[in-house]
């Protein structure tokens, strides 16, 4: 299946991923109104920084995931085309899956609901953007950090990914 | 469903276990019968989720295993309500309560675990409950209504559970510990201490160093407790959480090899051949300690279904080993424990702790000869996961004990190869 993978030499740290990942995943999928609203939508990949190093990282959607595996009511799944979804209806967020993943790519959402004054909770993750094609996260990052590719696909039968189309090279660097 | 007099699969036990068992089984036999034998009346559901039940916070439906038909849907037979009385390994059958016989081609124990209910005067009440499923659950909820106070005995995770139910159901509660701190199995000292603090502000007596000695009554209702240094506790309610322990009487010791539950290989084959056994009966392989042990918990008890039904249609799949790992919210204050929590007073081990008072901050993380064997977190919820990794992979630490427990440990910690598996490739 195509998955989301980071390429850390071409991560600058822009985080520009975070923001078109709340975009998306916002009701009104605008970059100033998402802001503000409540419940606030939030990221799905995190940055990940130490030094000059740094690369995004978000649901591995595995193979055996061991989020599907802890849940105890069927709130995860894995879907037909390999997605691991959750099913925010169900989740009764008691943390299982996050205890399990051990790319602590699973996040607790907690958030008040402002009109109901009831508390949101459930586990959020990379849905891989059900409503594109390809996942908003690749689509924003300038400079090829994210690809969004079948690495499952035997040898010379791999999709090209953005990085070998735009990668940065030392020379055009700008100081 | 009736029971058949002659089935290919057989699985007693219809929770955690027996739900991966049936998916494994339908990995490489799509149609060959499974019947799955329950002593309980609704389709396989969330057991950690009774809690939620019982408080009235969600219906049977948000609590059942997707759907009520997801077994059926997957071509099992289930029958509700029956009880096995008798197994017979080398007639391949077993028998029910009400005389029925079901032969088997293969069999998998995924019965589970039943309340440890020691002899204590005045048991017997209808009032005196266990708190392990749903039925359990249902009875807290109509007794609760007909009193405001409860005792609940044994402070570990079913007491926390049971507690946390009453006083959502707005009942004063009293829990009676017999170790000198609660939730000794799963949390250390000082965590504990924590999660006591957070009982005690939603007003939760906790009781540590004793015992109840009698549950009182009057005429048929139960109106308290008296623990062992002779003080009286009233009660309209009491729920006996002292443990829990393998539901195996139906076998023969003889016959099936058991330790503290049915012993079982990486196959999850028991002794017998064409038996297996998996989640809370079974006793398999720690992976910390290398030891048997029963570990009953949801993750380990629906793996070991999964590999157990692979291996039951004639595939292959290895269990990787049990590690104890539990996730327990009390008054939003919440724990993720895995593996060692407290380190033995023995060579090789070391404590490592961080805190935050402020914002209520615990960690702590057990070594032993530089591998990362258990892990205690407290109000931490951030990349908690890459610890369960590293103790399952034995992966040495020592160089990284410094930053062990900084709040933005992570795979970016490692060398490139590392993150390389774990981030990039390893799917």
């Amino acid at each position: 299946m195509k998955r989301i993978y980071p390429i850390e030499e071409n991560c600058v740290t822009c985080k520009l991923c975070e923001t078109a990942c709340v975009v998306e995943h916002s009701r009104s999928k605008n970059v100033y109104l998402a802001w503000k609203e409540q419940p606030k939508p939030v990221s799905k990949t995190t940055v990940h920084e130490k030094g000059p190093l740094s690369f995004s990282a978000m649901c591995r959607h595995c193979d055996e995931p061991e989020c599907v595996n802890a849940c105890p009511n069927n709130a995860i799944s894995k879907d037909s085309s390999g997605r691991v979804m959750v099913d925010v209806e169900r989740c009764q967020s008691c943390w299982m899956c996050l205890m399990s993943c051990r790319f602590s790519s699973i996040k607790p959402y907690i958030d008040v609901e402002p009109k109901a004054e009831t508390v949101i909770r459930f586990s959020s993750k990379c849905d891989l953007c059900p409503d594109r094609k390809v996942p908003a996260c690749v689509d924003v990052c300038p400079n090829g950090a994210l690809v969004y590719e079948d690495r499952d696909a035997p040898q010379g039968e791999k999709s090209v990914g953005a990085a070998m189309e735009t990668p940065v090279r030392e020379d055009e660097v700008i100081d | 469903m009736s029971v058949p007099q002659q089935t290919k699969y057989l699985i007693i036990g219809n929770s955690a276990a027996a739900i991966g068992a049936v998916e494994g089984i339908r990995q490489s036999d799509p149609s060959g019968a499974v019947t799955v034998l329950t002593r309980e009346r609704h389709p396989a559901y969330a057991r950690p989720f009774i809690v939620n039940f019982a408080a009235k916070k969600i219906d049977m439906d948000k609590m059942v295993f997707h759907d009520p038909k997801y077994l059926e849907n997957l071509g099992a037979n289930v029958v509700y309500g029956v009880e096995v009385s008798r197994l017979d390994p080398k007639g391949k059958s077993a028998t029910l309560a009400d005389g029925r016989v079901v032969g088997f081609e293969k069999l998998l124990i995924a019965s589970g675990g039943k309340p440890i209910r020691p002899p204590i005067k005045g048991d017997g009440q209808k009032q005196v409950i266990s708190f392990m499923t749903a039925d359990d659950a249902s009875l807290m909820t109509l007794y609760a209504r007909e009193t405001n106070t409860a005792v609940v005995i044994g402070g570990g995770l079913i007491g926390l559970k049971a507690a946390e139910a009453l006083v959502d159901l707005g009942l004063k509660v009293v829990m009676v510990e017999l170790a000198d701190f609660i939730l000794g199995r799963v949390l250390d000292r000082k965590a504990a201490a924590i999660m006591t603090a957070a009982l005690q502000g939603r007003g939760v007596e906790v009781i540590t160093s004793s015992t109840v000695a009698e549950i009182t009554g009057k005429r048929g209702n139960v109106t308290g407790v008296v623990l062992k240094d002779g003080r009286p506790v009233e009660a309209g309610l009491v729920v006996v959480a002292i443990g829990v322990t393998p539901n195996m009487d139906f076998i023969d010791k003889n016959e099936i090899k058991t330790g503290r539950g049915i012993v079982v290989d990486e196959f999850l084959r028991t002794s017998r051949g064409d038996i297996y056994a998996a989640g809370d009966v079974a006793e398999s392989r720690d992976i910390v300690t290398g030891q048997n042990a029963v570990i009953a918990v949801w993750p380990v008890a629906k793996r070991q279904g999964y590999c157990a039904g692979v291996n039951m249609a004639g595939g292959r799949k290895e269990f990787k080993g049990s590690l104890v790992e539990n996730v327990l919210e009390f008054g939003g204050c919440t724990t993720v424990s895995y593996g060692v929590v407290s380190a033995p007073v023995e060579p090789g081990y070391e404590e490592l702790v961080s805190e935050n008072k402020a914002r209520g901050i615990y960690k702590k993380a057990v070594l032993k000869d530089g591998v990362l064997v258990g892990a205690v977190f407290v109000r931490f919820l951030q990349n908690i996961g890459i610890y369960r990794d590293l103790i399952i992979n034995k992966t040495d630490v020592r160089n990284l004990k410094d930053s062990l427990l900084e709040d933005d440990f992570g795979w970016k910690y490692f060398p490139e190869n590392v993150r390389a598996d774990k981030i990039r490739n390893l799917v």
